[in-house]
């Protein structure tokens, strides 16, 4: 790596060598400019603003190229898998402003186009906004993004039998993803009437690692993921007096055709030869789904007092699938495969194949209403209702053949089983929000309100455990919950003075049941907020957030009750951030910001852990720290007209669990992810001429995770080692700009 | 099941109902929009108290401010026939500037400088509370789905108006050439101010919105994260700044489906066996959407704790404990996404594993 990084350094100095050398030349073939004032030097600077003009329209226009070094040491992979930023020649960023001198051209009154990060980065997007008001406006948006994971501190269990061998983190992948958004209305700026057109489609494809756990051992396996999605939307927006009303008609079509063909012998995790291997797989699991939707609102203002809205979504959602899987291995273990025990191993699976067909749908119904009633200039009374209620059913038909022989090939058996399962979840949450805001004056303001929400949930479940070869039934499984939530909720806010606004907000609520234990229960959030502009140049913000929430989580075990104060979930965490911006004049501006991030969360847990202890019902506690220090600041600067800078530093440094350690033993789980995460920059720009900036960059990331291995305490294990890594990224460019520029 | 389908009912019904009884009523109420008499034609008119007097006689004045208005959508409206007959331009939102105009000439006239001149008779938005001055570009906007429910959001709640991001007549960002970061969104390759300006923001996002919430700055600069301050991804992606009727604004994804899966499609489903919580809590009770230390963004950094603090004893729906040797902590099974590969949801295996 280093090798290869030092050629491309020598490179990249010659590049700039380059680079400057015309620059050197430019700049010695002009004149010495007179010494001016600041107002001469801003009245330059003014005239150069001037566009250039073609035909009826203004061009602003600039294209950034260059190349960019690359050495890393230390975790490559994690370096990737944070980063990913490769060296090579780079379009750094381009833009491409058209507008209409009176505002109205020919085929458009404004053309937008930008793109940033083609080339070696490892996202990109274009977007493009063109408009000829009177007619259609489009905006359109297609993203590129180019995703690497290979981490050892993330479903790893190959460390406990592998420990030399710790950087093989199992769900690894380098994928690629394309999205897009592209939106054309039609008479946009009608009152009366407008029409919208929309697609987006995304694309998402490469290797991917991912695990089976089968036959009594755990299975790494190559994945080729491959899944596709276009969503259509159709709509209209229409004004009949003093109704406004939209609508519109979606159409998602969804295909996922991954496939796993594997011919190479596959160990598994516990890669001894007497235990389970696979000899070859295929998999092929193609899925469609396909989504319909509809939404239709409506909106209206009665006596310039009542603003109501209103909104119903209808989605109907649904998929089918045929999954194929072709098996050859080694010693089973029939207990845990279900398969005859006369066939104990050493045996050989000469055929395992699944067949699952089936389909799942999920209609969806969202609704909701809001009213806003203006009883005097400064009381407001709102009220927003809304409703969900959707179903999920999904049903599955298995077929299976599995053919098995002893080591020597002897003694053949045979089983084919067959099953289905049908399971289904019907969810429904209404909810009202009631609120009123008075204004004491133009500077003062207070806020009331009261929300109550209802929720219920039913499960159900019949049919085969899929999950097995055998697919032994189970009995039915059906599950019913309610919940109900009371919230209150009071905000003030204030403006003292010009340019000085306050704000403080607070919700308090209570449950008397939650669907996962970390969800809302007893909860308490409070948010302040400080915005000062000092004056139009400076600004200042402050602000504090604290949230808590304690779920006591009733439970019952073996009949009797469990003291409610012992088996609850805690979570709190305490926000604080401060941030000054300071734009000292048209060539100076500074900003600074400072973020502290707290978190605890406390959760009652059971567990299992050693051995010749029950595998189940150990009563622990699992804990969870974060104290994140944020730091920022950056500064630009234009010391000479032909000269600007860019300077910045960022650092995150979480302590995490500090000096606490876990305790397995006496059910103590500690996580955190104590790290420290810096990224200094710095710039400069010079002017060459009137169409060409020549800039020098270089960024640097530092990344430092060693305290984590301090706190892998006993097999307790978040990550083996520390994946640190420092990463240097010089870098230069030229940038033209064509029609004037965007100076 | 009835009683879901009685709720539905009554409200596609009072939908049906409402709408037809607000259409039958049109003709009671005035339009959202202001029709007024078309302003006068010929500049130096002498205007009464409450006359319009037409964005050329402002704009003769308040020339800095015209050209950049000029190419906003604002001064196009004129040209538009649908908007004949109704206030477009400047007084569509200062109010008619009669009473002004006489008011400065008066005051101009007696050798004051207009920028002595506190004239309370055209409205000044900036002036106006948040709230006051919102009401005024609600007048026209607020039929678009987008801001509809604008006055029971959140900005609206905290006193953040339309101005307070939006300016119908400011010039772009200064400064919008000096070097920046090339990899972090900033003013030199962020999305231009041209951009910007139109939709009349006053800032680029996401600059614009970490003004205020600079509690997101921290996530955005985490090892894992969305790539917003890469450019890649704007706050309005996920959010609508506008208000709406989902938590944190959230935006919707095929119709009634969290933001996420718009992106992350493999997640959509539906599938036979749907991990509940990932539809009825939401994927952030997980993952923390922003950025984070951990990888996936998940809340903490073990998988096995986040997975117990709900599958500990059979806690309510179907979030069961698990038992067996296959779940003991110190063993290589205790990253439970190991074996259970599909937490989102599996098409074959009930409890996920592939």
């Amino acid at each position: 790596m280093k090798s290869k990084a030092t050629r491309m350094l020598r490179g990249l100095a010659g590049l700039a060598l380059c680079l400057a050398l015309p620059a050197a030349l430019a700049r010695a073939q002009q004149p010495t400019p007179s010494p001016q004032s600041a107002g001469a030097q801003t009245q330059s600077a003014a005239s150069s603003q001037k566009k250039e003009e073609t035909g009826n329209y203004t061009v602003t226009s600039s294209v950034e190229i260059g190349y960019r070094g690359l050495s890393v040491d230390g975790d490559i992979n994690k370096y990737q898998s944070d980063l990913n930023y490769k060296a090579g020649p780079r379009l750094f960023d381009s833009s491409l402003l058209v507008q209409a001198k009176d505002g109205a051209g020919g085929p458009f009154d404004t053309l937008l186009v930008t793109t940033t990060g083609w080339g070696s980065d490892p996202n990109g997007h274009f977007r493009i906004s063109m408009e000829k008001s009177k007619w259609y406006r489009l905006d359109g948006n297609y993203r590129r993004f180019k995703y690497f994971r290979f981490l050892n501190n993330i479903a790893n269990p190959f460390y406990t039998t592998r420990p030399t061998d710790p950087a093989t983190g199992q769900h690894g992948y380098d994928t690629r993803q394309q999205v897009g958004d592209f939106d054309l209305t039609l008479l946009p700026k009608n009152k009366r009437v407008r029409f919208n057109v929309g697609y987006s489609p995304t694309r998402y494809n490469g290797p991917v690692f991912t695990t089976w756990h089968y036959g009594g051992d755990d299975f790494m396996l190559l994945s080729n993921a491959k899944y596709r999605s276009n969503d259509l939307r159709l709509g209209a927006d229409l004004n009949l007096g003093p109704v406004d009303l939209s609508f519109q008609q979606g159409f998602r079509r969804y295909k996922d055709e991954s496939f796993i063909d594997d011919d190479n012998i596959n160990l598994g995790v516990n890669p001894a030869l007497s235990n389970a291997f696979l000899r070859s797989i295929e998999r092929a699991q193609p899925i469609k789904g396909r989504v319909n939707y509809s939404r239709f609102s409506a909106h209206t203002l009665l006596a310039k007092k009542l603003d109501i809205t209103g909104r119903i979504i209808h989605s109907s959602a649904k998929s089918d699938f045929n999954w194929v899987e072709s098996v050859v291995a080694d010693n089973f273990n029939t207990r845990i495969t279900n398969i005859p025990g006369v066939i104990n191993p050493p045996n050989v699976l000469t055929l395992g194949q699944f067949n699952f067909v089936g389909d799942a749908e999920r209609p969806n119904t969202l609704g909701a209403l809001g009213l806003t009633y203006r009883v005097t200039d400064r009381f407001r009374l709102s009220n927003t209702f809304r409703v969900e209620t959707f179903e999920i059913n999904g049903n599955t038909f298995y077929r299976g053949v599995f053919n098995l022989t002893r080591a020597n090939g002897t003694g053949a058996v045979s089983i084919q089983p067959t099953g289905s399962a049908l399971e289904t979840t019907k969810y429904r949450k209404v909810q009202n929000t009631f609120e009123g805001d008075y204004e004491f004056d133009e500077r003062y303001s207070v806020r009331l309100g009261y929300r109550h929400g209802r929720r219920h949930i039913e499960t159900f479940f019949s049919g085969a455990n899929l999950a097995s070869n055998g697919a032994p039934p189970l009995p039915d499984d059906a599950h019913e919950e309610d919940n109900q939530t009371n919230t209150v909720m009071f905000g003030f806010k204030a403006r003292p003075v010009r340019g000085w606004s306050l704000s403080l907000d607070a919700d308090h609520g209570t449950s008397d049941n939650v669907f996962t234990r970390t969800g809302n229960y007893n909860f308490t959030n409070i948010r302040a907020r400080s915005r000062y502009s000092v004056t139009r140049r400076l600004r200042f913000n402050l602000a504090f957030f604290a949230r808590e929430n304690a779920n006591p989580s009733e439970i019952d075990v073996n009949g009797s009750s469990v003291s409610l104060a012992d088996f609850g979930v805690e979570i709190k965490s305490r926000v604080f951030t401060t941030s000054l911006d300071w734009t000292a004049n048209d060539r100076l501006s500074f900003g600074a910001g400072y973020n502290y991030n707290r978190q605890n969360s406390d959760a009652v847990i059971e567990y299992a852990f050693g051995p010749g202890v029950p595998n189940a019902g150990i009563r622990g506690h699992s804990l969870y720290f974060m104290r994140n220090h944020f730091f920022n600041f950056d500064v630009v600067a234009q010391p000479f007209r032909r000269v600007s800078l860019y300077a910045a530093y960022r650092v995150n440094k979480d302590t995490g669990q500090g000096s606490r350690i876990s305790n397995q033993a006496a059910g103590i789980f500690i996580s955190s992810y104590p790290m420290h995460y810096q990224s200094p920059e710095a710039r400069v720009a010079l002017r060459v001429n009137r169409r060409v900036d020549w800039n020098l960059g270089y960024q640097y990331y530092n990344y430092n995770e060693s305290r984590l291995a301090a706190f892998n305490q006993g097999t307790f294990i978040v990550s083996p080692r520390p994946q640190n890594y420092h990463a240097h990224m010089p870098y230069t460019s030229l940038r033209f700009y064509f029609g004037g520029g965007e100076r | 099941m009835k009683r879901l389908k009685t709720i539905k009912l009554a409200l596609i019904g009072a939908w049906v109902f409402g709408t037809a009884l607000l259409l039958c009523g049109a003709s009671l109420y005035p339009s959202t929009a202001a029709t007024q008499k078309p302003p006068p034609k010929e500049q130096g008119q002498t205007a009464q108290a409450g006359n319009y007097v037409g964005e050329d006689t402002c704009l003769d004045c308040h020339s800095d401010q015209s050209a950049h208005y000029l190419k906003t959508a604002h001064a196009k409206l004129k040209k538009e026939s649908s908007w004949k007959g109704k206030v477009v331009g400047c007084e569509s939102c200062h109010g008619p500037g009669g009473a002004h105009v006489e008011t400065m000439a008066e005051a101009l006239g007696g050798g004051l400088e207009p920028a002595q001149v506190k004239d309370k008779k055209i409205v000044n938005l900036a002036a106006l509370s948040p709230k006051d001055s919102s009401d005024t570009c609600l007048k026209c906007h607020a039929g678009r789905e987008e801001h509809n429910n604008y006055m029971r959001g959140e900005h609206f709640r905290n006193d953040v108006g339309c101005i307070s991001c939006h300016s119908s007549h400011s010039p772009p960002p200064a400064g919008a050439n000096l070097a920046g970061s090339n990899v972090f969104v900033s003013q030199a390759n962020a999305e231009k101010p041209g951009f910007a300006a139109e939709k009349m923001l006053r800032a680029s996002e996401p600059q614009l919105c970490m003004q205020c919430h600079t509690e997101t700055k921290h996530q955005f600069n985490m090892p894992f994260k969305h790539k917003v301050l890469e450019g890649a991804m704007k706050c309005s992606d996920c959010h609508n700044a506008h208000g709406g009727f989902e938590q944190k604004q959230a935006r919707l994804a095929t119709g009634a489906d969290a933001a996420c899966v718009k992106c992350h499609t493999d997640k959509q489903g539906p599938f036979t066996y749907e991990h509940a919580p990932v539809k009825t809590e939401g994927c952030a009770s997980c993952h923390t959407p922003h950025g984070s230390a951990n990888p996936r963004l998940l809340r903490t950094s073990s998988v096995a704790q986040l997975c117990l603090e709900c599958h500990t004893q059979d806690h309510g729906v179907g979030a069961l404990e698990p038992v067996g040797p296959a779940h003991r902590l110190d063993l290589q099974y205790r990253d439970c996404t190991a074996c259970h590969v599909k937490v989102h949801g599996s098409h074959t295996s009930p409890v996920f594993m592939r």
